[in-house]
């Protein structure tokens, strides 16, 4: 979207005034709404489908595979495929590499652990099937989409679950490959849903910044005007990293201060805890019909 | 031979249907407003297709880089994306995968018959599939999507273009393939304009017996027709809710 000149310093100026106002009067620790299901698609062990009311859209699915390998760091690996966008671009890899990395710090691998030699590996595939036409011809760069994603992995995750292993755990000595339940009803959560050995998969959240104003979610229209952007990182009841300084449109970008990274950090902390509740419940609703999601 | 019994003495198939069963349909339109001007959602069984629609719009620009050109019909641009997450293996398909290719030059065909293609000149209409879950009959779970998009588009057409697929096991043709069937059978496809009996698409990749043909083909045709009627009633029930709501 271009604005003008007027319009821009208009909407710039209320945001960095003493009580800040945003263009669609949101507070400044507010969302915009979103919508999501999970768990619709039969081939995956656990899929999410999220989106903005301006379109933007996210598919992601976890698919699980049996390996033989005690390499921790290829358990996890995450591809994401943006509409009209090349696989290969910065963008995409930087996404990808930083979802992976986030994943990578926050998660309890004994959840993957199969056997003495086996492990499960999964596969996060993340699809954006459509992004705003005013994205794509303006000055944006579209990180901003990294919350969604980052949300939609987390429901997908959530909602992933994991045949039963009907085969002996320790198969250090005996040369045997694990055999599963075909039972679907005996599955277990990827993600124990009990308190004492469950973790949170992290979740990125991106915070904007104007003035000394720093807002969550920022719009189409905020971006637009916003010095700067960072992206915080929040799993298991904590803020981790990577916290990271992103350009969300490139017309107004400034230099940051270093209070303001810690100001964004406050306002995740007070937003994290409202977020993972929501998401959490929609995790736990059972979807008794895969086609009803759409 | 294949593992499985594919079509038992019985008469039943491995996934229990009767020869001439359709599997479990479903489907929606207008599932994504804000994203498109037309879209829809269909499922066959296991094969589940999501199909929006942009245009018809003359100042649109796809990704692929069509514009639109031609004077006297519109430009329809197919695009189908199949996520690694579609099939049972993950698989990645590339973006210019030349099955993928293939395939949208076949639907862009099929759908340049059926749009009443006078009141489109100069513009262009742009058809993005994407390809949730597969298990066979691709081809014509992608038509019958965009068949349903364009209707909720507003797109002006003759009737509905529905497919369906009609593998060849012996003796016995079987309506509705799904990919156990169609990794070990010989299969074509079939596509009807409304509830006629002219072939508006026919595709056919593996060998069929000359003297099954015809057999395979009726079959199709009843296919296509009852698939028609599913996605009619559905379209006539959101026609008279949206009617309803507007008095």
């Amino acid at each position: 979207m271009v604005l003008s000149v007027a319009e821009s310093a208009f909407i710039y100026d209320s945001l960095v005034s003493s009580h800040p106002s945003r263009p669609d009067s949101r507070k400044p620790t507010q969302y915009r709404p979103l919508k999501a299901n999970c768990g619709f698609l039969p081939n995956s062990n656990g899929s999410s489908r999220i989106y903005n009311p301006d379109g933007t859209e996210c598919i992601s699915s976890v698919k699980a595979k049996v390996i033989r390998s005690n390499n921790i760091s290829d358990l996890i690996n995450v591809e994401i495929n943006i509409f009209g966008e090349k696989d290969n671009t910065t963008l995409c890899q930087h996404l990808t590499t930083l979802i992976k990395e986030s994943l990578n710090d926050s998660f309890d691998f004994n959840a993957l652990k199969l056997t003495d030699k086996y492990y499960f590996q999964l596969y996060i595939d993340i699809s954006i099937l459509y992004l705003p036409e005013d994205f794509r011809y303006s000055s944006y760069t579209f990180y901003s989409i990294l919350s969604l994603i980052s949300m939609g992995v987390y429901l997908a995750l959530k909602s992933a679950k994991l045949p039963l292993l009907v085969s002996d755990k320790k198969d250090f000595e005996v040369e045997e490959e694990p055999t599963f339940s075909d039972d679907w009803e005996v599955s277990s959560y990827l993600i124990p849903r009990d308190s004492i050995s469950t973790f949170q998969p992290a979740l990125v959240f991106i915070v904007g910044i104007a003035g000394n104003t720093v807002i969550i979610d920022p719009s189409l229209e905020e971006e637009h005007v916003l010095e700067h952007g960072v992206c915080v990182t929040w799993s298991n009841s904590k803020i981790t990293t990577p916290i990271q300084s992103l350009a969300l449109s490139t017309s107004n970008n400034k230099a940051i201060k270093p209070n303001l990274v810690i100001k964004s950090m406050d306002l995740v902390e007070q937003v994290a805890g409202d977020v993972i509740n929501a998401l959490n419940t929609i995790s736990e609703q059972e979807i008794d019909e895969f086609d009803v999601v759409f | 031979m294949s593992r499985f019994e594919l079509f038992s003495p019985e008469g039943l198939r491995v996934d229990g249907r009767r020869y001439n069963e359709l599997r479990a349909f479903d489907c929606s339109i207008n599932t994504h407003p804000h994203s498109s001007d037309g879209s829809a959602y269909i499922s066959q069984g296991n094969t589940k297709v999501l199909c929006l629609i942009r245009g018809p719009s003359d100042t649109l620009t796809t990704t692929s880089g069509a514009t639109a050109s031609s004077a006297d019909e519109p430009t329809i641009s197919v695009s189908i994306i199949q996520p690694p997450y579609a099939t049972t293996e993950r698989k990645s398909t590339s973006r210019t995968d030349r099955r993928m290719a293939e395939l949208s030059i076949i639907i862009k065909r099929a759908l340049q018959q059926c749009i009443v293609k006078k009141n489109y000149s100069r513009t262009l209409i742009e058809v993005s599939i994407t390809i949730l879950q597969l298990d066979g009959s691709l081809l014509p779970a992608c038509i019958n999507a965009a068949t349903l998009a364009l209707i909720d588009a507003g797109i002006s057409m003759y009737d509905y273009i529905s497919a369906c697929n009609v593998a060849l096991y012996d003796t016995f043709p079987l309506v509705d393939s799904n990919s156990l069937e169609e990794n070990d059978l010989s299969f074509l496809t079939i596509g009807i304009i409304g509830n006629g009996d002219k072939i508006n698409l026919l595709l056919m990749e593996d060998k069929v017996p000359l003297d099954k043909l015809q057999k395979l083909i009726d079959l199709g045709i009843t296919g296509c027709h009852n698939i028609r009627q599913l996605m009619d009633n559905v379209v006539r029930e959101i026609g008279i809710d949206l009617l309803s709501k507007k008095l």
